[in-house]
């Protein structure tokens, strides 16, 4: 008798204890309070502006084991940045003033190469021979986010040519071409991409805010409901939905009464989704048995994204009472896990001070997106209005 | 479905009294049971306490684990799983077997863990710390779905194939279940 309850409890505990290692571990995240929002998002920033160069790029990444930074850009990542600090001066009125001549420089930068079509604008490409959907959407975002901090229209006509050249990618159905041939004078056909589309969804609805009488509202609706119907199954994205936060973005900017059901459905989906990874990301920790059962924690362009997901849609007037709670619970408990996971050990060294570090290296999409991330969080925690 | 519907149906297919019943009336076949119901009320009385707890602090424990109730999800679905898996197979749940002298009755392991076993506990466990259905609609379920087992198993004199048969299909459904609280897990904000 003795043996076999001694054995009865023997099974409990191994069964406890693989529950435990496996499906059942621990959420090692904490909501965090305004102010630690605030020197995280201080410290993402100054990591952006004080590695900005002279010409307005910035670090593209770092090394920090060799203390090098790694030789290349990417446009369409200059342009995420760019839009982040001008959404950090918007989303936190006064506060930030020092960020402003960075950005500002930044988009210089991007005016200064712009291509000029037919009726329409749209950030070049270094070889000259392509055009980027997505650098273009994002430069609209950010034009956009800098009129709304600043109140300055005097880039209206090139938020708006810029905006053409996006209504000059979309299909009739919704769907977004990603590039644009230089050579051809003409989209480049049947080649679409899993970001680009939702970061034009994002800048088409951003348009549609500020000019209500333009095509824009309904160039946004049509891609809005191919993202929402058939995008992951057309463009063989598995898994679906796929994680998408410019997605998100962009609904949050239409507002929910522009909402259908499968809209509804879509926006549930992506909630899930972004819950169900910050959930997993949050039982990772540096810990070897964890990173041999879960694999490595997520780096911060990752982990950024599915908070700007859950940041947004929390922002939406479409949830009940419990599924607003949860949306509001796990993107606190991803920018817990953002802010433990930043570097503010060293202030003053620049290279590392307010950066996210996977493997050593950090990539300037790290900073954009994590930044975004608090910000959007700060915003659904204290309850402020956009 | 109702809090307390909802649970009857978790409990009673996770529970699963038909390869309970089917244990002890082949207990009984082989003279090893206790003749009076002592034993029994003792052991399933005893189940009925420690479900009892595990409902009404659910909500802590899981806080004091850090798993939130969605994640959750994933522990009663991978026992369930497992556990119907071999219901399945044998036609009886994993943790059941026969004690050897009456004494036994009262403690192991026919209740503990016939009636409260890991995938038992585990569904208690988020049922009471999930909104719908609640604590208390579960801790009502748990003890409706012991006491009509109790009562079969006291009512079942000798072997019947029905209730091996009836065991294998909860399995089934153990299985079915299992599935969809992992869903349920992965499907969650």
């Amino acid at each position: 008798m003795v043996r076999g309850l001694l054995l009865t409890l023997a099974l409990w505990t191994a069964g406890a204890t693989v529950l435990r290692l496996t499906v059942a571990g621990a959420l090692s995240c904490e909501a965090p309070t305004v102010a630690e929002l605030d020197e995280g998002i201080d410290a993402a920033a100054r990591w952006l502006v004080a590695n900005q160069q002279a010409d307005g790029r910035f670090l593209y990444e770092f090394d920090r084991r060799a203390r090098t930074p790694l030789p290349t850009y990417n446009e369409v990542r200059h342009a995420g940045v760019t839009m982040s600090l001008y959404q950090l001066l918007l989303l936190r009125p006064g506060a930030y003033e020092w960020v402003r001549p960075a950005a500002e420089r930044a988009l210089e930068r991007m005016l200064a190469n712009l291509y000029h079509g037919e009726g329409w604008v749209a950030v070049s490409e270094p070889d000259g021979r392509t055009l980027k959907l997505g650098a273009t959407a994002l430069f609209v975002a950010a034009l956009w986010h800098r009129r709304e901090a600043t109140g300055d229209t005097s880039l209206d006509g090139t938020m708006v040519a810029a905006g053409r050249f996006l209504l000059a990618l979309q299909e009739r159905d919704g769907r977004m071409l990603a590039y644009w041939s230089v050579t051809d004078g003409a989209p480049v056909p049947d080649v679409t991409s899993r970001y680009y589309t939702g970061e034009a969804f994002w800048a088409l609805a951003l348009l549609a805010r500020s000019f209500p009488e333009g095509p824009w509202r309904a160039a946004a609706e049509r891609t809005g409901a191919y993202l929402a119907r058939e995008r992951d199954e057309r463009e063989g994205l598995e898994f679906a939905p796929w994680p998408d936060q410019w997605a998100a973005y962009g609904f949050a900017a239409l507002g929910a009464e522009s909402l259908d059901e499968a809209a509804r459905r879509y926006l549930t989906s992506l909630a899930e989704r972004f819950g169900f990874l910050v959930r997993f990301d949050a039982q990772r920790d540096d810990a070897e048995w964890t990173r041999w059962l879960r694999g490595r924690p997520a780096r911060a362009a990752g982990l950024g994204t599915w908070v700007e997901g859950l940041g947004n849609l929390g922002q939406l007037d479409h949830w009940d009472g419990d599924a607003a709670a949860a949306v509001r619970a796990r993107a606190a408990c991803g920018a817990g896990l953002l802010l433990e996971r930043q570097v503010r050990a060293e202030p003053g060294d620049e290279p590392t001070y307010g950066a996210w570090f996977d493997r050593d290296l950090t990539r300037m999409d790290d900073q954009q997106h994590a930044l975004s991330a608090l910000l959007l969080v700060r915003q659904l925690l204290t309850g402020d209005e956009r | 479905m109702s809090g307390f519907w909802e649970a009857l149906a978790v409990l009673a297919v996770a529970v699963n009294p038909a390869s309970l019943i089917a244990t002890v009336s082949e207990g009984r076949a082989d003279g090893r049971a206790p003749s009076s119901p002592g034993p029994y009320a003792a052991g399933w009385a005893l189940a009925l306490l420690c479900a009892f707890a595990a409902a009404v602090n659910a909500g802590e424990l899981l806080q004091a684990l850090d798993v939130p109730v969605e994640s959750f999800r994933l522990t009663p679905g991978a026992v369930l799983l497992a556990e119907g898996l071999q219901g399945v197979w044998r036609g009886r749940s994993v943790g059941i077997t026969l004690p050897r002298r009456a004494w036994e009755w009262s403690i192991h392991p026919i209740a503990l863990p016939g009636l409260l076993g890991p995938a038992t506990l585990a569904s208690v466990l988020l049922l009471a710390a999930e909104n719908e259905p609640g604590r208390w609609p579960t801790i009502l379920a748990y003890g409706f779905v012991t006491a009509a087992a109790a009562a079969a198993a006291w009512a079942a004199q000798r072997p019947f194939p029905l209730w091996r048969s009836l065991a294998q299909l909860t399995g089934t459904l153990q299985v079915s279940l299992g599935v969809a609280f992992v869903v349920a897990g992965i499907h969650a904000i």
